[in-house]
């Protein structure tokens, strides 16, 4: 079974002991359970305290704990209480990220051509379709962006084997429009092809500059978009979605599209897509924003 | 807190297969079954469980402000069905059988207004150090759960089990209700997705909308 990389085994490491109750969460909590229950808290602190102190063993307890291992064959693992307890530490913005020296080579050998979903376990390269010619970039106009746009997302689970697969739909005045159909592959059916991006998966240096490639496309969007040249970040995205349709920022490309559609005023297809959005990602970071996007 | 003592009971989300907590032990080391309702082993089973409880419910991405009454209404169903434990599972895997229902009813019903909604803003230096070893063990927690936000529950749960409480692939089993090869597969679908999600939060952490 695969092993977990070492940055993520130091970042488990790390946090793990972390995210203890304090004290007096367990006696508040104990507080109202006993309550609800119908036993006395202060009978109960009392056993508390007569075992040995909060969490401590008693001899009951010390039968449950054999009981377990001789389930399971693993310890306890009654890991010591920290200094920080979970009620100080949600509250804080994320402002690390995960070693980068010597890890982003490893993270894409895993990372391959990427998935479209962090609900999609098992990437599979993705690709727009390399049956198919690369789309042109979208004219700079409103309203340009052309099939290169379409977001093919390709994934694939262990267990659902369920993949993404593009479709492309013509609308009634000629544009193309992004949808995703789930669709399950069937055994033996090639489930990608390689791309530009499948090509460099198992080259760690590729794969970094593939993503610093990425960055520069979804950064010149972003800009585009703050600058309120809607347009340009629509061709930027297209551009995006051309050179890596399962790339890492996938994710991030299909949020900025709803902004972007929201600030030309295609409203229509922005819903279109921010409901596509939720679904696909409904836990992202960025939903927020794409819900309101045509709001703000 | 909710005050529950009113009547407000927990919805009862329990159809485990395998009820049973055994604090009385058998000739063989095994649990026997304990006297229904034990207000004793209860007692004793809070004060040993509580931390993998609170920790387990916080892991599964139960909100902070909800975290209270979820505990309690993990230890409520506890008490409930103490007397329906029969030994066959691990007290953990029972425990966190209760804990990931409990946990999935108040993530549903608690808002996503805590989920990170704001774009990354920075463009930051592909390059740049974002050491790991700089962050503190609070950042470390708050990325850890961002982390795991990003699997889906099956996923999410058997990481948890295995990686963080490091408990074995058939205790996992036993806890989500799964086959030992499904336990493995989810086990290794979420190490990958993992992977992905850490991989997903550099580039964020560079580059954003």
């Amino acid at each position: 079974m695969s092993e977990l990389s070492p940055q993520a085994r130091a970042l488990i490491d790390t946090a793990r002991g972390a995210d203890e109750p304090m004290p007096a969460d367990k006696n508040r909590v104990r507080a109202a359970v006993f309550a609800h229950v119908g036993v006395a808290a202060a009978g109960s602190e009392a056993m508390a305290s007569a075992a040995g102190g909060s969490g401590g063993p008693s001899t009951v307890m010390n039968v449950t704990s054999a009981v377990e291992q001789a389930s399971a064959g693993a310890s306890g693992n009654v890991i010591p209480a920290a200094p920080l307890g979970a009620t100080k530490m949600f509250g804080l913005k994320v402002l690390v990220g995960v070693a980068i020296v010597g890890g982003v080579g490893g993270y894409f050998l895993v990372r391959g051509g990427g998935p479209e979903s962090t609900h999609e376990a098992a990437p599979v390269h993705t690709h727009m379709a390399a049956a198919e010619p690369p789309a042109p970039l979208p004219a700079p106009v409103a309203g340009g962006e052309g099939e290169g746009e379409l977001v093919a997302a390709v994934g694939a689970t262990d267990e659902d084997e369920i993949v993404f697969e593009p479709v492309a739909v013509h609308s009634e005045r000629g544009e193309s429009k992004a949808r995703t159909e789930r669709v399950r592959s069937r055994a033996g059916e090639p489930k990608s092809q390689p791309g530009e991006a499948g090509a460099r998966e198992h080259d760690p240096a590729d794969m970094a500059q593939a993503l610093k490639e990425e960055q520069t496309l979804i950064a010149g969007a972003k800009s585009a978009l703050d600058a309120s040249d809607a347009s340009g970040a629509m061709r930027a995205l297209a551009e995006h979605a051309r050179r890596f349709p399962g790339g890492i920022l996938t994710e991030e490309r299909s949020a900025l599209r709803v902004m972007a559609l929201c600030a030309r005023g295609d409203t229509g297809q922005a819903e279109t897509e921010r409901a596509d959005f939720l679904s696909r990602w409904p836990r992202s970071p960025h939903a927020g924003r794409v819900r309101s996007a045509c709001s703000e | 807190m909710t005050d529950r003592s009113a009547g407000g009971h927990p919805q009862d989300m329990m159809e485990l297969s395998q009820p049973s907590i055994a604090l009385d032990p058998g000739p063989d080391g095994r649990a026997s079954p304990g006297p229904a309702g034990d207000i004793c082993d209860f007692t004793s089973l809070y004060e040993e469980f509580f931390e993998f409880v609170w920790r387990s419910v916080r892991r599964l991405g139960v909100p902070e402000r909800a975290l209270d009454d979820a505990v309690q209404d993990v230890f409520i169903v506890v008490h409930r069905r103490l007397d329906e434990f029969e030994g066959r599972s691990s007290v953990k895997s029972w425990l966190f059988g209760i804990a990931r229902r409990v946990a999935h009813d108040h993530r549903r019903r608690a808002s996503r207004k805590d989920r990170g909604e704001s774009l990354p803003e920075a463009i930051a230096d592909p390059y740049a150090p974002s050491p790991l070893e700089s962050a503190s063990r609070a950042q470390a927690v708050a990325l850890l759960y961002r982390l795991l936000d990003a699997l889906d529950d099956d996923k999410r749960e058997v990481f948890i089990l295995a990686e963080l409480e490091q408990m074995t692939v058939p205790e996992i089993a036993e806890a989500t209700s799964v086959n030992l090869n499904t336990a493995y597969s989810r086990l290794r679908a979420a190490r990958r997705a993992f992977e992905q999600a850490i991989h997903r939060h550099q580039a964020r952490e560079r580059t954003g909308p």
